[in-house]
C-alpha cells in the first residue's frame, strides 16, 4: 500500500514539477508545496475536515480556497492543491511535496543531507561536514542538522539511501556484535 | 402316483357296475338271488328256532352242513374273471408305469444313499486319521506359540530399545539445546551489562576535545572514501 501510495504521489509530484519546469517556476512551486504539505501536517482540524467523507467536495474546497491564497499562491499549485481533493488524493499531499523536492535537487544538482550529532555542532565544523559529504557524493549537499543525545558522541549523516554512522553508539553496537558472536 | 390313483379309481367304476346289477333284485341277478336265497333261509330258521324253542332241544337246523351251490360259484368266478380282465385292461398299463417310477425313485434312493454313506466313511477314516495325529498337531502347535512368543519377545525388547534410545537422544538434544540458549543468554546479558557499564562511562568521560576528535576522524573517513570513490571511478 504504501509502495503503491508511493508511486502514486510521485506521478503526481512528476506531474507538477513538468509544469513548475515548464514555467520556469518549479523552485517556487517547491517552496509553496513543501509549505502547503507542513500546514497540512501541522494542523490536524484541516486533515480531519479534509479526509472526512462526509463532507461534501465542495465544501473541503471552499476550505482549501480560503487556505492557498496565503500559502501557495501560484495558480498551478493551487489547480493542483483543488486536484488533489477532488480526486480524493490529498492524504498523499507530504509524500507528493517529499518526491517534488527529491525531483527539484535532481534538477538543481543538490542533494539533501541530515547530519545528527549528540551536542550542537558549530558552524566551522559543518562546513567541514558539508565539504566532505559534497566531495564525497560530487553534488551540491544542502544540510539539515539535528541533535541526538542518545549518540554520545560522534556523528551520522544521512544523504539519501546513503547513511555514514561515526557515533560511539554504532561503535558501542559494533562492539556489542562481536560479544554476542 | 396320479396314475396309481385313475387306475384304482376306473378299477373300483368298473366293480360297482359289475356288482351293482348282480346285487339288485332283478332276475338276471345270480349273485343277488342267491344272497337273497341265503338271506331267506337263514331268515326261516331264525324263527323255527323261536317257535319250537320251548318243547324242542330244537338243534336239527344248526346241525346241518352247508350246501355249495356249484352253479352260483362258477357265475361269481366268472364274474370276478371279468373283474380282473378290466382291470388288467384299463388299470395295468398306469399300474406298470407307477410301479416302473416308483423302482427308480427307490433305486436313485439307494444309490444316493450309498454315497452319503461313502461321504461319511470317508468323514469317518479323516476324523480317525486327524485323531491319531491329534498328539503331533498339539506337539507343533505348541511348538508354534512359543515360537510367536519368542519373537513377539524379541520385537517388544527392540521397540522398548528403539523408543529408549529415541527419548535418549532427544533428552540430549533438549539439555544442549537448553544449555546453548543459556549460555546465549548469559553471554547476551554480559554484553548489554558491558555496553551499559561503557555507555555510563563514555557519557561520562566524552568531551568537547573528544568530540572534535571523532567529527575529525568522521571527515577524514568521508573523503578517504569520496577519494577512493573518485580513483574508482
Amino acid at each position: 500500500m504504501a509502495t503503491s501510495g508511493g508511486s502514486v504521489a510521485r506521478r503526481y509530484a512528476k506531474a507538477l514539477f513538468e509544469i513548475g519546469v515548464s514555467e520556469n517556476a518549479f523552485e517556487r512551486f517547491e517552496a509553496e508545496l513543501g509549505a502547503l504539505s507542513q500546514v497540512y501536517v501541522g494542523s490536524s482540524e484541516l486533515r480531519m475536515s479534509l479526509e472526512n467523507p462526509v463532507i461534501k467536495t465542495a465544501e473541503k474546497q471552499a476550505v482549501m480556497r480560503a487556505i492557498l491564497p496565503r500559502v501557495a499562491p501560484s495558480p498551478s499549485v493551487q489547480r493542483f492543491a483543488l486536484l488533489l481533493l477532488e480526486r480524493g488524493r490529498i492524504p498523499l499531499l507530504p509524500s507528493i511535496a517529499r518526491a517534488y523536492r527529491r525531483l527539484a535537487d535532481d534538477r538543481a544538482g543538490q542533494v539533501r543531507a541530515t547530519v545528527s550529532t549528540a551536542t550542537p555542532i558549530a558552524a566551522a565544523d559543518l562546513d567541514r561536514v558539508r565539504s566532505a559529504l559534497e566531495k564525497r557524493t560530487g553534488r551540491k549537499v544542502i544540510v539539515e542538522t539535528t541533535v541526538d543525545p542518545n549518540l554520545i558522541g560522534g556523528i551520522v549523516a544521512r544523504v539519501g539511501d546513503l547513511v555514514l554512522d561515526g557515533s560511539v553508539r554504532a561503535q558501542l553496537e559494533d562492539m556489542r556484535q562481536r560479544l554476542l558472536n | 402316483m396320479s396314475t396309481i390313483v385313475r387306475g384304482l379309481r376306473t378299477g373300483c367304476l368298473v366293480l360297482a357296475i359289475t356288482l351293482v346289477p348282480s346285487l339288485s333284485s332283478s332276475p338276471s341277478s345270480f349273485v343277488g338271488r342267491a344272497w337273497a336265497e341265503e338271506s331267506e333261509s337263514a331268515h326261516a330258521a331264525t324263527e323255527g328256532a323261536e317257535h319250537e324253542g320251548g318243547s324242542h332241544e330244537g338243534g336239527e337246523h344248526a346241525e346241518e352242513t352247508p350246501s355249495i351251490d356249484g352253479k352260483k360259484l362258477g357265475l361269481q368266478l366268472f364274474n370276478f374273471a371279468v373283474l380282473l380282465v378290466i382291470l388288467v385292461k384299463f388299470g395295468g398299463g398306469a399300474l406298470s408305469k407307477a410301479l416302473l417310477l416308483r423302482h427308480n425313485q427307490l433305486k436313485a434312493d439307494l444309490a444316493q444313499a450309498s454315497e452319503l454313506r461313502a461321504a461319511a466313511e470317508a468323514k469317518l477314516a479323516k476324523q480317525e486319521q486327524r485323531l491319531a495325529r491329534l498328539e503331533t498337531e498339539i506337539g507343533e502347535l505348541r511348538q508354534g506359540v512359543k515360537a510367536e512368543a519368542e519373537a513377539e519377545k524379541q520385537k517388544l525388547i527392540a521397540a522398548a530399545e528403539e523408543r529408549a534410545k529415541r527419548i535418549q537422544d532427544e533428552t540430549v538434544f533438549l539439555v544442549n539445546q537448553q544449555v546453548r540458549e543459556a549460555e546465549a543468554k548469559l553471554r547476551r546479558e554480559s554484553a548489554d551489562a558491558a555496553l551499559k557499564m561503557a555507555e555510563d562511562i563514555l557519557r561520562r568521560a566524552v568531551g568537547p576535545a573528544d568530540q572534535q576528535s571523532f567529527l575529525n576522524k568522521f571527515v577524514a573517513g568521508v573523503e578517504t572514501s569520496a577519494a577512493s570513490n573518485g580513483k574508482a571511478s
